[in-house]
């Protein structure tokens, strides 16, 4: 009994703890929009974690580049926000080509180690060039998906920055989107312990 | 004579048509990622009420001269004293005009930020304005538009008044400041801060003017030129 009141301390401890630190993808990047209803969105991205912020999984930088890419993203609903769906995110591990706007396919190259689906996405115009996109995303598949516990997988919030300057958004493209895809609460990496090990912890 | 300038108008334009066209996409920025806190909460802002916000910074653009290789770079906001927000009653939609405050660029060997819980505290401000004075500025406006969903956009203009930046190529640069936010709804937040915030600090002209007579413009488009 004293040992379940210590371990249960223990866990609130270490929740209280996690609470505070702070994990995200942080990217940016190009987005073209669609001109009707029921046509597709793409958007591609190069996440520009390097020291800080914490990135939700550990990312070999500066040896990889990784990027952001959306596809598939339905127009559903158009009106003073627009109303998306059926998104496809994938994030790539590339060490060999730089992304490059003018080209792309630089942006899917590589291994993909994240992809998901953008359950919707609400984007909204609220001052001049300057908007807000967000949404949710599910992790579903890629070589690193199991680096995240089930119950870290699903739920990520998905927000961004939408400017339309023409300074800021590359030819061909119709917005810069700068943003981040964030766990709901914080990914703490796994650990392999033995039975006996785990045992010893509470002796 | 009218053929001369009616040549030196097409060669201008053509001219301006370039220097857009090498611009375009090219902007320097400052990417920020953090959070948000006002002094008696966000929702509703009322009048006097505080806004700061302390961020680290993913991406500087070259001439601030900041290697985030060997560097931590962290802005923060501060003093910006709320107008009293505006609630438009058919959209929920809340707009904030804010007056005074600054924005201040630092960087750091130290990779220490820290937000940290219930700003302001022990890390929060005090490990986002340490080390060097990279850029500083006052605001001369700033707005911040919340929609009933809790997310929403702010935008500012700034004066630059100091900081090592200014002894560049920027000295004579304009700056805007712009984001979005979202509030608690299932965003990874720390305890006690309002807003999670992602921006960019914008110049908007990172080559300095050059003040030149009419003679010495025409000149340059004289035949020889």
């Amino acid at each position: 009994m004293k040992t379940i009141a210590i371990v249960s301390l223990l866990l609130l401890s270490v929740l209280a703890t996690g609470a505070q630190a702070v994990q995200f993808f942080d990217f940016t990047g190009q987005a073209v929009l669609p001109a009707a209803v029921g046509q597709d969105a793409v958007a591609y991205g190069i996440i520009l974690n390097g020291d800080a912020p914490e990135a939700p999984l550990p990312l070999n930088t500066p040896g990889a580049q990784y990027t952001l890419v959306v596809t598939g993203l339905t127009l559903t609903g158009s009106g003073a926000s627009d109303v998306y769906s059926g998104g496809f995110v994938a994030i790539y591990e590339d060490a060999s080509t730089a992304a490059d706007y003018a080209n792309p396919s630089t942006f899917r190259d590589g291994a993909m180690i994240l992809g998901g689906v953008l359950t919707s996405l609400t984007h909204t115009m609220l001052l001049g060039t300057l908007g807000s996109a967000n949404g949710y995303v599910d992790w579903n598949s890629g070589a690193r998906l199991n680096d995240l516990a089930p119950a870290d997988q699903t739920g990520w919030p998905f927000l961004v920055a939408v400017y339309r300057n023409a300074d800021l958004v590359e030819p061909g493209y119709t917005e810069m989107w700068d943003g981040k895809v964030e766990p709901s609460g914080d990914v703490v990496a796994n650990e392999d312990r033995s039975w006996s090990q785990v045992k010893a912890l509470f002796r | 004579m009218k053929q001369g300038l009616k040549g030196s108008v097409i060669a201008l334009s053509v001219l301006a048509i370039g220097v857009f066209a090498v611009r375009g996409a090219a902007a320097a920025v400052v990417d920020y990622v953090g959070y948000a806190y006002e002094t008696g909460g966000l929702v509703p802002s009322d009048p006097g009420d505080q806004l700061a916000v302390a961020c680290t910074v993913s991406q500087i653009d070259p001439l601030f001269q900041v290697d985030l290789g060997t560097q931590e770079a962290t802005l923060f906001i501060e003093g910006l004293v709320s107008q009293g927000a505006t609630v438009n009653q058919t959209t929920g939609t809340a707009t904030t005009l804010y007056t005074g405050g600054t924005i201040a660029v630092y960087a750091s060997f130290d990779h220490n930020h820290d937000w940290g819980v219930s700003p302001p505290n022990p890390t929060a401000p005090s490990t986002f304005i340490d080390g060097d004075l990279v850029f500083m500025g006052d605001f001369t406006s700033f707005t911040l538009v919340m929609q009933a969903s809790g997310s929403g956009v702010f935008q500012g203009t700034i004066d630059a008044t100091g900081g090592t930046a200014l002894a560049g190529p920027c000295s004579d640069c304009s700056y805007t400041i712009a984001g979005t936010f979202n509030d608690l709804t299932g965003a990874n937040i720390p305890a006690g801060y309002d807003l999670q915030v992602d921006g960019i600090l914008d110049v908007d002209s990172a080559v300095d003017n050059e003040n030149i007579s009419w003679g010495d413009l025409k000149s340059q488009f004289s035949a020889g030129n």
